[in-house]
């Protein structure tokens, strides 16, 4: 047998120049192509990549330096993503869709109390998944597809920014979330069409972001309270890597529930005072949600603020207006519950890494929420800490994507991030009981293997149900989908044998494969009832998402088609007013006749017509131009008679000529001079 | 030396968790009772110098996963108390049997 393996001195030297021209080349494809790190917030996203080995944000479109999560549908049929959509929102609640990251891989069960507090509709599918209703594009869209839309806009400016092509990305989510909420975070990356390198942790790529430069070992724990969820981690940071030694959160607390509590101090005022209950009014709700989360954050900095909502509705009396104060004391006191809810979580984080909180060396504050005088108060008081507030709460977790989005590309070395499994993977036994097989804050990638047999006499397939979370009834966590193992050969009951593979890959998504030991056959899973798409659903959007990018190029090429025509019509008459006199009347005539067809054509909006008429006139403004300069040569009469004699045989001949056009316009110049 | 996938897997296939992360062998001393100067901080940074070289992230190498979650194994063993004992005693008497030799 050849030992193929052995490295004889004389092979290994054709081997390694080898290896230095396939590192030349991967080095020059890594120039053409960035990969870029993306925080997809609940109400805003930001997107940095690497410049110069430092991370760096990548600014909009617009110019901001993150972008607001939103996305809109107007009754025109255009979609609108960012800043604009937003601007919109209060005149298009129910096509405008926010905060969507809420909905984002659950089932309809898990998100009743969400789904109240948004303006638009949303609705069950029948598998139970959640689906969001917009009347003006006249369908219902997956919370997968509207973050796709958010993504694809970051993902084309960042390109336009860095000037280079952008298709892979790191994407971040809370630590918190579970595996449908990741997978379903990377299909709407697929949907976007871009290739999702790696879900990383939201708390862990702030601290990857904030240990950059830090040479010392540090133990630190960072608090990050964003629009939506709140996360905890504890994290030993030192000689280049980031170990997570804990984490633990809540994925339905964040900013937006503070914006509640002042919608309903707001609405529950206003009723007391007018019997009437704004929150079932689309519009009026929509304008108190953005009057209320601007209220809080002026109470950030202000010890009082003033929320003005003027025609917030009419009665039978008249119009009805909103004018009222907000003072820090009582938003503290509407959301004191609140802040106790952001508690439990870190004491947990404490009890699971085995720390105290003397042992912490810094306090991180991350996410725009923590910007909350009483968010900091409570956490200095919690931590005994001064909080480090050196990191910009919104863009550091951005920045810590693309640290790791670096060193997966091979940019950024010395830096390795080993983060944990943030729930218990367990699977459903007798009577209900969740049995765990990978306890939770494991270091990933992590597997586990289990074997099963039958429980019944000629028994050929075993139903197994997944579930991940902390509590000891399968009906308290989230199940993950059940699978069946088929294909087991009858046999008496207990006597096969089928190993069953857990795996956690880096990204925190589980995989699960089995083996029959008996003939060491590999098992189909079909995994099912899972709250994600399934996977020849997100191909149909991909492709739909395609469409929609084609279908923008198309509209946006008859927007540039129109502007031009109208340029063109304005610059035409234009010199022709200004320069009538030098030009025949016959050509005139022309031009203006020509003219109109393109006024026409705009006006029906035809594109194809546009164009075409476009170049006609072009070509008639280009023989109208050597009259104006063929006018000044020439004053004669005979002058304009002269290029007015060949200008109808120009074109006449233009059929024959095509092959060579400048020969003939300079015929012309002479023959005029 | 060389590849340390390939360094890791040999060790812990010959059971040697200490040359997994790379860490001087337990010594014995007169009484026959195992000596080691590692502290659990030494492990863990150990632990850590050894991850970024093996991490499949860092390593492209297809064993480097198993390398890696390997490495895992043997800190958390290295740093459970019991574990440590069973270890060290046992290396003690493969010590002391190479000494009588």
């Amino acid at each position: 047998m050849a030992d193929y393996r052995r490295v004889t001195p004389g092979r290994s030297q054709p081997r390694n120049l080898f290896s230095v021209g396939a590192s030349r080349m991967r080095a020059v494809n890594i120039r053409c192509e960035k990969v870029v790190g993306i925080d997809l917030g609940t109400t805003n996203s930001a997107v940095a990549a690497m410049e110069g080995g430092k991370p760096t944000i990548v600014t909009n479109a617009e110019g901001s330096r993150t972008t607001p999560s939103v996305v809109a549908f107007t009754k025109a049929g255009d979609r609108l993503v960012g800043q604009i959509a937003k601007r919109q929102g209060v005149v298009n609640p129910e096509n405008t869709f926010f905060s969507v990251k809420r909905f984002i891989g659950r089932r309809m069960d898990e998100v009743k109390e969400e789904s109240k507090q948004v303006p638009y509709q949303v609705v069950q599918d029948p598998n139970g998944n959640v689906k969001l209703d917009c009347p003006n594009a006249g369908r219902q869209f997956a919370a997968e597809e509207i973050s796709a839309q958010v993504l694809r806009k970051l993902i084309d400016d960042a390109s336009k920014f860095l000037n280079d092509k952008v298709d892979k990305a790191v994407i971040t989510v809370p630590a918190y979330f579970n595996d449908s909420q990741r997978q379903a975070t990377k299909d709407s990356g697929k949907i976007a069409g871009v290739e999702v390198l790696r879900i990383i942790n939201e708390p862990t790529a702030a601290a990857l972001a904030y240990g950059l430069d830090k040479k010392a070992n540090e133990t630190i724990l960072v608090f990050d309270l964003g629009g939506g969820t709140f996360d905890v981690s504890i994290l030993e940071v030192g000689d280049g890597v980031f170990e997570v030694l804990s984490t633990s959160g809540d994925t339905h607390l964040g900013g937006d529930d503070f914006d509640k509590r002042i919608v309903d101090l707001l609405a529950n005022e206003f009723q007391q005072a007018e019997s009437m209950d704004l929150r079932n009014d689309r519009q009026a709700l929509q304008r108190l949600t953005e009057a209320a989360e601007k209220a809080k954050i002026e109470l950030s900095t202000l010890p009082q603020t003033s929320v003005n909502l003027p025609f917030i509705t009419a009665t039978a009396d008249g119009p009805k207006h909103i004018d009222t104060n907000i003072t820090k004391a009582k938003f503290e006191d509407i959301c004191s519950d609140l802040l106790d809810r952001c508690r439990r979580p870190v004491e947990q984080a404490l009890k699971d890494a085995k720390l105290s909180l003397s042992e912490i060396d810094e306090v991180i504050l991350v996410g725009g929420s923590s910007r909350i005088p009483a968010v900091r108060d409570l956490v200095q008081s919690m931590t005994q800490k001064e909080p480090n507030v050196s990191v910009n709460p919104d863009e550091v977790v951005a920045l810590g994507a693309a640290v790791q989005a670096g060193v997966l590309a091979g940019e950024v070395s010395d830096i390795v991030l080993l983060d944990v499994t943030p729930l218990s993977l367990g699977l459903e036994t007798l009577g209900g009981v969740n049995t765990k097989l990978i306890t939770r804050n494991t270091t990933l990638p992590t597997s586990k293997s289990e074997t099963f047999s039958t429980a019944a006499d000629g028994q050929t397939s075993v139903e197994i149900n997944v579930v991940q979370g902390e509590r000891e009834f399968v009906r308290d966590c989230k199940s993950l989908g059940t699978f069946r193992l088929d294909g087991i050969p009858p046999a008496p009951r207990g006597v096969p044998q089928v190993e069953v593979k857990f795996d956690i890959d880096a990204n925190g998504i589980l995989s699960v494969t089995a083996t029959d030991k008996g003939t060491g056959r590999q098992q189909d899973i079909k995994i099912t009832g899972a709250s994600t798409l399934p996977s020849d659903e997100v191909d149909a959007m991909v492709k739909e998402a395609e469409k929609f990018a084609d279908e923008d190029k198309a509209k946006r090429d008859s927007v540039d088609t129109k502007n031009q025509a109208d340029s063109m019509v304005y610059q035409t008459e234009k010199q022709l007013k200004e320069f009538g006199e030098k030009i025949p009347d016959d050509l005139k005539g022309k031009v203006e006749a020509s003219i109109k067809v393109l006024r026409e054509s705009i006006d029906k909006d035809d594109v194809e017509g546009m164009k075409a008429n476009m170049k006609k006139l072009q070509e008639e403004a280009m023989q109208m131009g050597a009259a104006m300069y063929g006018g000044q040569g020439g004053p004669a009469p005979g002058g304009p008679e002269g290029p007015g004699g060949p200008g109808p045989q120009g074109p006449g001949g233009a059929d024959g000529k095509g092959d060579d056009d400048d020969t003939v316009v300079d015929a012309e110049f002479k023959d005029a001079n | 030396a060389g590849d340390p996938v390939a360094c890791i897997l040999q060790a812990w296939r010959q059971k040697d968790y200490f040359g997994v992360l790379q860490l001087p062998s337990p010594g014995v001393d007169g009484l026959g009772e195992p000596v080691w100067a590692c502290t659990p901080l030494d492990v863990d940074r150990a632990y850590r110098r050894v991850s970024l070289s093996v991490h499949p992230d860092k390593n492209s190498t297809p064993g480097a996963r198993q390398a890696f979650e390997i490495v895992k194994k043997v800190k958390m063993m290295l740093k459970s108390e019991g574990d440590l004992e069973a270890i060290l005693k046992k290396a003690a008497e493969v010590a002391g049997r190479e000494r009588e030799r």
